[in-house]
């Protein structure tokens, strides 16, 4: 019996090598589900761009997600968070995107395998970044070296100003790390799981007798992890876009 | 875990193409197709603003329009009465006017029928008076004949006397009054020569009651009128 890696599927294969200069570039299924989502994203929105008055029910699903992101951006940061729209917009997209293709079934047709782009740090760490940046940049930009009070909440005594400050200042270091590694880390572990039951499954049937209860079992609990798993991928692109307008309110309008 | 021991393989192509496809999504949906979808629901809720800007115009106006058609129908209602009351007063002033008229021919009339029961009544008593005269005379001689003694035979002389100058000057009559049998009649009614005077009455109580109407007025209109005459 062959031996099953649950880790295998986050395995990155290249499709077309590409270098440039010292860098590999190379084209890889990564590539291929990021170009993915994209194209479905694109899809999507172009297929709700009628602007009809009337809008139609592609139109008003398109139009429900960008007001959302409105909203939510204009609950959290205010008027002054407008600009920050696109970037929590695309953020929130893609994440959600990235996410639930990775759930889609598509091992039953042969040779082809989901995979979830989120379940890479490389992947989450740079867009944890990408907002830490923004959140530090904006911070800087908009109140200089008066910025750093962030660290000092209201209403510290001044002997424990020196500690709060650095418990805040590791916190908010910690920010971009939490950021990257929550989705990371639910996306690769909902996906263990489900491979875990999956071949508890396969397993089971194989083994005969007690094995088709276990079988049984491992049927019902994968069918509750893939509805949780689903609820996750929405949870966790909210939760990516949410904390991102919580750190750029931080930066914009301080304590 | 392949997320850690292919990093260094994989680190460049993952953040590149991750800067390739995210960049594409954030410039070409995000800031090129998104506004877009925004503005199309911006313009609808200015127009369903705007729209419901118009009901409530609309509204207030039907509003408008209803108070002054209450106004107007208050006004119309106002007028109406006042007409109403208008045309009850002439109406009533016409009627009076009309009864009055009426009063007042039906008064003329009244003393025109005083006038003539007064001349009958005044005809009458002169009648009654020489019929009381008539009879005191034939009482007169009835008593000389039963004294002498002629008797009858006097009586029937008187009879054929010539009337009194005094019945000659009265009305007609006097051959009934002349009657002795019409004075037998008067007697064994019981009229005597006292209460022959209240025969003065009977033409006045008859004209009264030839009006139709048997009113106390007229009854107690002749009573006071021969009373008065005594």
């Amino acid at each position: 019996m062959r031996e099953i890696d649950p880790m295998h599927q986050f395995t990155i294969n290249p499709i077309a090598p590409l270098h440039v200069g010292a860098y590999d570039l190379s084209i890889t299924t990564s590539t291929a589900w990021m170009f993915a989502a994209f194209l479905l994203l694109f899809i999507f929105f172009a297929l709700g761009m009628r602007r009809e008055l009337v809008p139609n029910r592609w139109q008003a699903a398109a139009e429900s997600v960008t007001g959302f992101i409105d909203h939510m951006v204009d609950v959290n940061i205010g008027p002054e968070g407008r600009k920050f729209v696109p970037y929590v917009f695309s953020l929130f997209t893609f994440i959600l995107v990235s996410n639930l293709l990775g759930l889609l079934p598509l091992a039953i047709i042969p040779g082809l395998h989901p995979f979830t782009t989120t379940s890479h740090f490389s992947i989450t760490g740079v867009l944890a970044i990408l907002s830490f940046s923004i959140v530090i940049i904006v911070g800087f930009w908009r109140h200089g070296l008066h910025f750093f009070s962030l660290f000092v909440p209201h209403g510290t005594p001044a002997v424990m100003v020196p500690l709060i400050a650095v418990i805040e200042f590791i916190s908010f270091m910690v920010r971009p790390l939490s950021l990257g590694l929550r989705l990371f880390v639910a996306m690769i572990a909902g996906h263990i799981l489900m491979e875990v039951f999956g071949s508890f499954i396969v397993s089971g049937i194989n083994g005969g007798g007690i094995g088709w209860g276990v079988s049984a079992l491992s049927f019902l609990f994968i069918m509750f992890v893939i509805a949780l798993e689903l609820l996750m991928c929405a949870i966790q692109a909210y939760v990516f876009a949410l904390l991102t307008t919580l750190y750029l309110n931080d930066a914009i309008n301080l304590h | 875990m392949p997320q850690i021991t292919q990093l260094p393989f994989i680190f460049a192509s993952q953040f590149f193409w991750l800067a390739v496809f995210f960049g594409l999504i954030f410039f070409v949906i995000a800031r090129g197709m998104v506004p877009k979808i925004k503005s199309t629901v911006a313009a609808r809720d200015e127009k369903i603003a705007e729209d419901l800007q118009k009901a409530q115009a609309a509204r207030v106006a039907a509003d408008e329009t209803e108070a002054a058609w209450r106004a107007r129908m208050d006004a119309a209602r106002v007028d109406a009465a006042r007409i109403a009351h208008e045309a009850k007063q002439e109406s009533a002033r016409e009627t009076e006017a009309r009864v009055k008229a009426a009063l007042g021919e039906i008064d003329a009339r009244v003393d025109q029928a005083r006038v003539r029961i007064w001349t009958s009544v005044q005809a009458a008593r002169a009648e009654v008076e020489a019929v009381a005269a008539d009879a005191a005379n034939a009482k007169r001689r009835w008593r000389r004949s039963l004294l002498s003694p002629g008797g009858c035979q006097a009586s029937r002389d008187a009879a054929q006397e010539g009337p009194p100058r005094r019945h000659r000057r009265g009305a007609r009559g006097q051959a009934a009054v002349d009657n002795p049998d019409l004075l037998q009649r008067v007697r064994d009614v019981g009229v005597t020569l006292e209460t022959a005077a209240a025969l003065f009455v009977a033409p006045l109580v008859q004209v009264a009651w030839a009006d139709g109407s048997v009113a106390s007025r007229n009854m107690t209109r002749p009573a006071a009128r021969a009373r008065a005459r005594h």
